[in-house]
């Protein structure tokens, strides 16, 4: 289990509501927050996968973008 | 599928990384090459060779929606008919021009050699060209063993062709066995054509239904004011959503439902109603899409919009509603498929006979008498029989100011049994009138009048219209008044020219102010209590000095018309959507038994329903948008020549001059109408039954008389020429 941080382009609820049902459903995703008072509306998730490149596909699936904020992030 | 680019209104976007989302999906669908999101108008303009369900779905996925316009295919599909209408009347009119001279050599010219080589190549495109239509369709029924009209026409011009051209090419074949032989091209061209012009009659009827649906959708706007952030802005009428609140001005269409939050104003309802005066609207009322906004501007919230509302409602039945019309099976298409078999077995039958006991030359004789069969049954007058006598009847009905648009509905119209009427615009005038005004001292009268035109002038009160009416046709003009004030729901005030107070209104009003009614004033209200009126009176600051009597007159003939109907047992019932009082009111001056009021659009076509399905055959005669449900619904629908374009679109009768007691002329020219159509048949196989014995030889044994040529073309022509002379009757007739 590690844990991930992405910056990514999610702007309001109704886009929390786009990428959350892929979330929840994602068998390797244990938590997950999207903080959208952040100026880079980071999304922070506990990942029991191997390659965080899944996550940001994941977003990418709905849409939008998301980019690994390594700085944050457990390598 | 070929590249497409079109704007799609898109819900659900609400930020602008929503936006952006919305694009990259489309952008990964297949078959999307490119997707540009507008996000200011909720829009996505995108360039794609899929479906557009395609697109709809993977958006759907995601959590958006784009809303596809449902107008289109119908737009196109209207195209289609029009296109195929158009190629039927030119084929109708070719084969006509083609069938003229073949018919003039075949009556006239029978013998004359090259007669029937002009013949033969006119009138092979007639058939093949022309009227292909025929052949193609009675193949198809000839797969399933089955066998109608389309297979009549085949059968019987196939055979009198193919026979005849035979007898041009070698006609040597009969006349080396003693035997004479015959051209029918006549016989083919003119069933093809005259056949070609009942469809067309039928097609011009199917072709009124689609303008209905059309011109109902035209009732919502395209575009509405949305107000937002205190901003108004245009915006398409689709992408309104609940809650959106916006701006309706003086004249305009109200886009969707909702409910007023401020202004007020006065809303034309009649779509939904029926009923000419208008409705005043105040905060919290209801407002209906389609509606009209007559004076003042307002804002609502929107609450019910796109499939949700009343008039896309009324959109969906009248379009089911005529889609569900049980198909009226024809007479000739049942005839048909008795007479084909009979025909041909006896047919077959006298070829064997002749191959039995036919002696000498046993075999020529036996096709030439089987062919003759066939080609003498040829049903040229049954195919005539009901498109002349209908033809007669649609005339017949526009000189008494009848239009009929369905040729059917006047075989349906002498088997219904319950009338339903609208009482506004049908049974009463639709136009409210002053129909009394009485003065306390005539003296007064004509500076009164003054006054009050003046004051109704100014005033936006429905009835206004008919109080100004009436004092113009008094021939009175408005005097100079100040102070003027309009008091809601009670009337209007002003000084008068030497400023005194005036007062119109409604007795609250007068009672506010203390006037006092006088007694022949209070005696005319006592005695009138029961009927559909509505009073308005007139005061100066201390007594009412005159009452307007203001209602929606039932019509001059009605009470007539409706006991005619009566004396034919026909059940007659009215709805409405007006109140129980005026719908009593209304009917006891007409003598309608059964009626029920306050009905909304739906109810009215639901009521039919059920007496439909009591097994009552049910006619709905009616004026407005708010009847065409019912219209659709009814088994014979009649509509009102003043009443709305949808009503009449919808219908199958229209009575021009809006008379009641056509309704009963209309009855009686279905009943001739019918009748000619059964006496057309009886002709069409008074000849045939003579005819074909004598061209199977059944006399030959006794005489030695074969089918003779000019006998043959005598019976057809006498058969076609009785059916013919039988429904120009009908133009003799009295309604």
């Amino acid at each position: 289990m590690k844990n991930y941080t992405f910056k990514t382009n999610l702007q309001c609820t109704n886009c929390r509501a786009k990428v959350a049902p892929l979330l929840d459903k994602s068998s390797q995703v244990k938590n997950w927050n999207l903080d959208l008072e952040d100026p880079e509306r980071r999304l922070r998730v506990d990942y029991a996968g191997t390659d965080p490149k899944d996550i940001i596909a994941l977003v990418e699936k709905v849409g939008f973008k998301a980019q690994l904020d390594e700085a944050l992030s457990e390598s | 599928m070929s590249k497409k680019s079109k704007q799609f209104p898109v819900s659900g976007m609400s930020c602008a990384a929503c936006a952006g989302s919305v694009e990259s999906v489309l952008k990964q669908t297949q078959g999307v090459d490119q997707a540009e999101v507008n996000f200011a108008d909720q829009s996505v303009w995108v360039e794609y060779d899929t479906s557009e369900k395609d697109l709809k779905a993977a958006l759907q996925e995601v959590g958006y929606d784009i809303i596809i316009q449902e107008d289109n295919p119908l737009e196109e599909q209207e195209k289609e008919k029009q296109k195929s209408y158009i190629e039927l009347q030119g084929r109708t009119f070719w084969a006509a021009i083609l069938t003229l001279p073949v018919f003039i050599i075949g009556m006239f010219f029978m013998s004359w050699e090259a007669g029937r080589w002009i013949s033969l190549v006119l009138s092979t495109p007639v058939l093949f060209y022309f009227g292909r239509q025929f052949f193609i369709q009675a193949i198809k029924q000839a797969r399933r063993f089955k066998a109608n009209m389309d297979t009549l026409v085949a059968l019987s011009t196939g055979i009198a062709y193919t026979f005849s051209l035979f007898n041009t090419v070698y006609p040597e074949f009969w006349t080396s066995r003693g035997l004479a032989p015959h051209v029918y091209y006549e016989a083919a061209t003119v069933i093809i054509t005259f056949i070609l012009v009942g469809r067309l009659l039928e097609e011009r009827a199917k072709s009124q239904t689609g303008t209905a649906l059309k011109k109902l959708m035209n009732l919502r706007p395209e575009r509405v004011l949305l107000i937002s952030d205190g901003e108004e802005k245009e915006v398409k009428t689709e992408e309104v959503q609940v809650d959106d609140q916006l701006r309706v001005r003086p004249g305009e269409r109200i886009p969707v439902d909702g409910e007023l939050i401020s202004g007020v104003s006065y809303i034309d309802e009649s779509m939904i109603s029926g009923e000419p005066e208008a409705v005043k609207k105040e905060r919290g009322d209801s407002v209906y899409a389609g509606t009209i906004n007559q004076k003042g501007s307002f804002e609502f919230k929107a609450k019910k919009v796109g499939a949700e509302t009343l008039l896309a409602q009324i959109i969906t039945r009248v379009r089911r509603a005529q889609g569900s019309k049980a198909p009226v099976q024809k007479l000739v298409d049942r005839i048909a498929g008795v007479f084909v078999p009979v025909v041909i077995v006896i047919s077959i039958l006298t070829f064997v006979s002749w191959n039995i006991w036919g002696g000498t030359d046993a075999f020529s004789h036996a096709l030439l008498t089987s062919i003759s069969v066939l080609v003498v049954a040829c049903p040229c007058a049954l195919g005539l029989a009901t498109p002349t006598a209908i033809m007669v009847g649609i005339g017949k009905g526009a000189e008494n100011n009848i239009l009929i648009q369905d040729a059917e509905s006047l075989q349906r119209a002498r088997k219904i049994d319950t009338l339903i009427l609208d009482k506004t615009g049908t049974i009463t005038e639709g136009r409210p009138r002053v129909v009394k005004q009485i003065w306390v001292d005539n003296s007064k009268a004509p500076k009164g009048k003054a006054v009050a035109l003046a004051m109704e002038q100014r005033s936006e009160h429905p009835l206004a219209q008919a109080l100004i009416r009436r004092l113009k046709e008094d021939g009175i003009t408005p005097v100079t008044i100040s102070g003027f004030q309009s008091i809601t729901g009670r009337g209007l005030k002003a000084h008068g020219p030497e400023g005194e107070d005036f007062f119109i209104g409604n007795a609250a009003l007068m009672d506010e102010q203390n006037l006092s009614i006088p007694d022949d004033i209070q005696e005319y209200l006592d005695s009138h209590s029961h009927e559909a009126q509505t009073h308005v009176f007139f005061g100066t600051k201390s007594q009412v000095i005159a009452v307007f009597a203001i209602a929606d007159q039932v019509k001059k003939h009605a009470a007539a018309a409706i006991s005619k109907l009566k004396s034919r047992r026909i059940d007659v019932q009215m709805l409405t959507g007006d109140q129980k009082g005026t719908a009593q009111a209304v009917c006891q001056a007409v003598g309608i038994e059964t009626y029920r009021a306050s009905l909304l659009p739906h109810d009215k076509a639901n009521e039919i329903t059920r007496l439909q399905n009591q097994g009552k055959s049910v006619a709905m005669v009616g004026d407005g948008i708010n009847d065409s449900e019912a219209l659709a619904n009814a088994d014979l629908s009649i509509a009102m020549g003043h009443g709305s374009d949808i009503a009449m679109d919808v219908a199958d009768i229209t009575l021009v001059t809006s008379d009641l007691t056509s309704i009963d002329k209309a009855l009686n020219l279905s009943h001739l109408t019918v009748r000619g159509i059964y006496q057309n048949l009886f002709w069409a196989f008074v000849y045939n039954i003579v005819g074909i014995p004598i061209a199977a030889g059944v006399i030959y044994p006794f005489t030695g008389f074969l089918l003779d040529p000019m006998i043959a073309a005598g019976a057809m022509a006498l058969s076609s020429v009785s059916v013919v002379g039988n429904s120009l009757r009908l133009r003799n007739k009295k309604l």
